[in-house]
C-alpha cells in the first residue's frame, strides 16, 4: 500500500511518501511536481527528509513546497 | 471600480517543468506526454471553485457571487468575470477571484481602508492553504489515491489542512 500524507499550512505544502520502494518514490514526487506547477504552484523543495531510505525497503521524503 | 490584483500564482518555469518531464519520460513516457499535453485551466478553475466553497463554510465567511466597490455599487461587467467571491464584516464589499487566461489566480478587491486591507491578507493567505489542499486533492485523485481532506482552524485563526491518499 502506497501512502501520502499532506500537511498544508501559511502557504507551505509538506509531503510525507510511504510505502514506495526503490526509485518508486522520486518518480511519484516528480510527477507530483508537474502537476503542482501545471496548476501555477511553485514547487522549490525547502526540506527533503530521506534518511529512512536507508533503515527500510520503502523509501520517505519529506519536503515543503512553496504555494503560490 | 477600483481594483487591485493582490496575488497571482506563480506559474512553474518551462525549463524546470521540461526537466522534470524528461525524468518522467524516462521512466514512463505515456504518462509524460499525458501531462504535457494536460490543459490545467478547468482544474484550476474546479480548485479555485471548491476553495471559494469551503472557505464560504467558516464561521464569519459568506460566499458571495458578487464584489462591490467603496460606494457599494456593483460593476455586472467586471463581476461577471469573476469565480466568486468571498465577504465578511471587516470585508462587507468582499474580495473576488477570477482566472486569467494563463491559469494565474487573480484577487480582486476595493482596498480604500486600511481594515479592508488587512482582511484582504487574511482572506488571500485562507484561500492560498484551500487552494494548495484542492490542488493536492485533484492531483492524488488524479494519480488514483483515495483522498480524505481534513481541515482545522489554529489558534491564529488560519487554517490547517491534513490530507492522507491511499493507493492500493
Amino acid at each position: 500500500m502506497k501512502k501520502i500524507t499532506v500537511i498544508i499550512d501559511k502557504g507551505k505544502v509538506n509531503l510525507d511518501f510511504h510505502g514506495f520502494e526503490g526509485d518508486a518514490c522520486s518518480a511519484e514526487e516528480n510527477v507530483i511536481k508537474v502537476f503542482y506547477q501545471k496548476l501555477g504552484v511553485n514547487t522549490d523543495v525547502e526540506h527533503s527528509d530521506n534518511k529512512r531510505e536507508a533503515e527500510a525497503e520503502t523509501t520517505a521524503i519529506r519536503e515543503r513546497i512553496q504555494g503560490q | 471600480m477600483s481594483k487591485i490584483v493582490i496575488l497571482s500564482v506563480q506559474l512553474g518555469t518551462s525549463q524546470i517543468l521540461n526537466n522534470l518531464l524528461e525524468e518522467i519520460a524516462g521512466q514512463n513516457p505515456n504518462l509524460a506526454e499525458w501531462l504535457k499535453q494536460l490543459d490545467p485551466l478547468p482544474i484550476i478553475k474546479e480548485c479555485v471553485v471548491n476553495a471559494i466553497d469551503r472557505l464560504g463554510q467558516m464561521p464569519g465567511i459568506s460566499k458571495e457571487a458578487n464584489i462591490s466597490d467603496y460606494f457599494g455599487n456593483i460593476d455586472y461587467a467586471y463581476n461577471s468575470q469573476l469565480i466568486g467571491a468571498l465577504k465578511t464584516d471587516k470585508l462587507p464589499h468582499g474580495l473576488g477571484f477570477k482566472v486569467n487566461d494563463q491559469g494565474a489566480v487573480e484577487f480582486v478587491a476595493d482596498e480604500y481602508t486600511t481594515e479592508w486591507r488587512q482582511e484582504i491578507k487574511r482572506l488571500r493567505e485562507l484561500f492560498t492553504d484551500a487552494f494548495l489542499a484542492e490542488a493536492t486533492n485533484s492531483i492524488l485523485t488524479i494519480l488514483g489515491y483515495e483522498v480524505v481532506v481534513s481541515s482545522s482552524l489554529a489558534n491564529n485563526g488560519g487554517l490547517f489542512f491534513h490530507l492522507e491518499g491511499v493507493k492500493q
